[in-house]
């Protein structure tokens, strides 16, 4: 099946592509729930046949494809969860995103597209219901900057979880940087959330993170948000957990708490306990 | 508002001192302005769609090791490339510079209209980190490049090779270079020098056929061209490394030896 995708001009892709554009419509979710707790796909799992409608290789817990997730939800489209094991793939997967990772949208069967960012761009585009990316060229630019700019968060939510023992005075240093950048962009916006009224682009890419420290500072205070030195964060954190596209995607902190230790050295992660607590 | 600079092609001046703590910030004159180092290929992004726009610019090149004060009024968080697009109005981040240029100055249109084929633009973009890790590296540390960081680079090129084959065109872009192409090109520039130095940079015209051909159809685009730097010139840099020097950055302005 990867010989289709490599092997055929992107013109020819194109045209199986145009009609699901154009059936936008056709996307737009009831008030149908989706099921994001969905065993996690191994080798030996066959490949869940394509049904049609948008399809997300996904991890529960992965802040990335996350961020497709809650694109996804933001603009109310229906689409399909397949849950990937990460440590363990199933032989198909390299077949549905080149470098086996997740997230990976498939827009059409066997057209599909990766880079969580990537994903988020292409939706935004072709579904213009609840357009996330600000139209202005220079508003962009800062939501793209803001994003680029939480890179010290994911480093220190990664070491958290991996090995804190590593974790610097260089990397708190730049963690803070990061989170004073935020602080100073809500200031500056002046709106409740980042991109507005409500949240949009900057808000939904970087919100992952925000969610983790926030369950993370339980067990390391090293991911605390200090509500007195960043007011406008603490509260614009907040206003982000009642965003519904937010809310039906959180997962209980004993829950993701347990997973994230499943990284420790030694031990493999538990990606269905979701499943287990139904 | 609108920034737009002049649509006339002059003859940038690339090779100005790179300006460290002390010296004067250059007072803004109304010029698309990039912060720039010379040899960085991030900033080399900007340098490559200025010049394929054909856009009047100026360059500010900066001592990267002995920051001015007033860089980080231009640049948050005091790196290069940042691109001034109006006085104290600054972008940074490379992607993010040429994405804004690209929308904001039609002419040669570097994106793809269609966002399946920019999805597939920005998926090679990002496919060619290891190759970027791979020549930083080849130019700081060679002896600490590990067996998985060889074999992910080559994954990498394999990748590019395969998109090269089912567009189908000369640069993946189509006839001319596009987004793509100048994105990736600043490291496929590095990779052909160092080849002479160290093998394990070469592009194996045998397992990577188009990959070798493209590299050599992007060294003759006339946007390459401005802005390649000389390869005796790379080679000192690389040798300073090595001995432990801090880097000559103005190397390009003292006169050829």
């Amino acid at each position: 099946m990867s010989s289709f995708r490599v092997f055929t001009p992107l013109t020819q892709v194109l045209e199986l592509v145009l009609p699901y554009r154009n059936m936008g419509s056709k996307a737009l979710k009831g008030i149908k729930k989706i099921n994001f707790n969905t065993k996690h796909l191994k080798k030996g799992d066959p490949l869940p046949p394509f049904n049609g409608k948008l399809r997300v290789y996904n991890m529960r817990y992965c802040p990335y494809a996350q961020r497709t997730i809650l694109a996804l939800n933001a603009k109310q489209l229906d689409y399909e969860v397949v849950n990937i094991d990460l440590k363990n793939k199933p032989e198909w997967l390299t077949a549905k995103s080149y470098f086996a990772k997740v997230p990976s949208l498939e827009i059409a069967e066997n057209v599909c597209i990766y880079e969580s960012l990537v994903t988020v761009e292409y939706l935004d585009e072709v579904y213009p219901r609840r357009p996330l990316l600000p139209k202005d060229p220079l508003k962009k630019a800062f939501d793209k900057i803001i994003i680029e700019a939480i890179g010290p968060v994911h480093t220190l939510f990664y070491k958290l979880i991996m090995n804190p023992e590593s974790l610097t005075e260089d990397h708190m240093t730049a963690f803070h940087k990061a989170l004073t950048f935020v602080e100073e962009q809500l200031k500056s916006r002046g709106t409740k959330f980042l991109d507005g009224a409500e949240p949009g682009y900057a808000d939904y890419m970087i919100w992952p993170w925000f969610e983790r420290l926030l369950a993370f500072k339980e067990k390391d205070d090293r991911a605390t948000i200090d509500g007195q030195k960043y007011k406008l964060l603490t509260k614009y954190i907040n206003d982000m957990l009642e965003d519904p596209a937010v809310s039906q995607y959180l997962v209980p902190n004993n829950i993701l708490f347990q997973v994230m230790e499943g990284y420790q050295p030694g031990k493999t992660p538990n990606y269905d306990l979701l499943l287990e607590s139904e | 508002m609108s920034y737009k600079g002049k649509g006339v092609k002059t003859n940038v001046n690339f090779n100005t001192k790179h300006l460290k703590k002390g010296d004067p910030l250059p007072p803004y004159n109304g010029k698309l302005r990039l912060y720039n180092m010379r040899h960085c290929p991030y900033a080399q992004r900007i340098n490559l769609v200025l010049l394929a726009k054909q856009l009047d610019y100026e360059v500010v090149n900066i001592n990267l090791r002995d920051k001015p004060e007033w860089l980080t009024a231009k640049s948050r968080f005091a790196k290069v490339p940042s691109l001034e697009i109006a006085e104290d109005v600054c972008i940074y981040e490379s992607l993010v510079i040429v994405e804004y240029l690209d929308e904001v100055y039609p002419q040669r249109p570097l994106i793809p209209k269609d966002p399946l084929k920019k999805a597939y633009d920005k998926i090679i973009i990002e496919a060619i980190a290891p190759v970027q890790s791979f020549i930083f590296k080849l130019m700081i540390s060679p002896e600490s490049i590990t067996e998985d960081q060889v074999v992910a680079f080559h994954k990498a090129l394999k990748f590019v090779d395969e998109q090269l084959e089912s567009r189908g065109t000369r640069f993946l872009d189509g006839s001319k270079p596009g987004f793509v192409d100048y994105m990736i090109w600043p490291w496929f520039e590095r990779m052909l020098t160092f080849k002479e130095k160290d093998d394990r940079a070469a592009i194996d015209g045998q397992k990577y056929k188009l990959l070798a051909k493209y590299a050599d159809d992007m060294l003759q685009d006339p946007v390459v061209t401005q802005y390649l730097v000389p390869k005796n010139i790379f080679f000192q840099m690389l040798d300073d490394n090595k001995a432990g020097k801090p880097p000559n950055y103005d190397i390009l302005l003292e006169p050829a030896k």
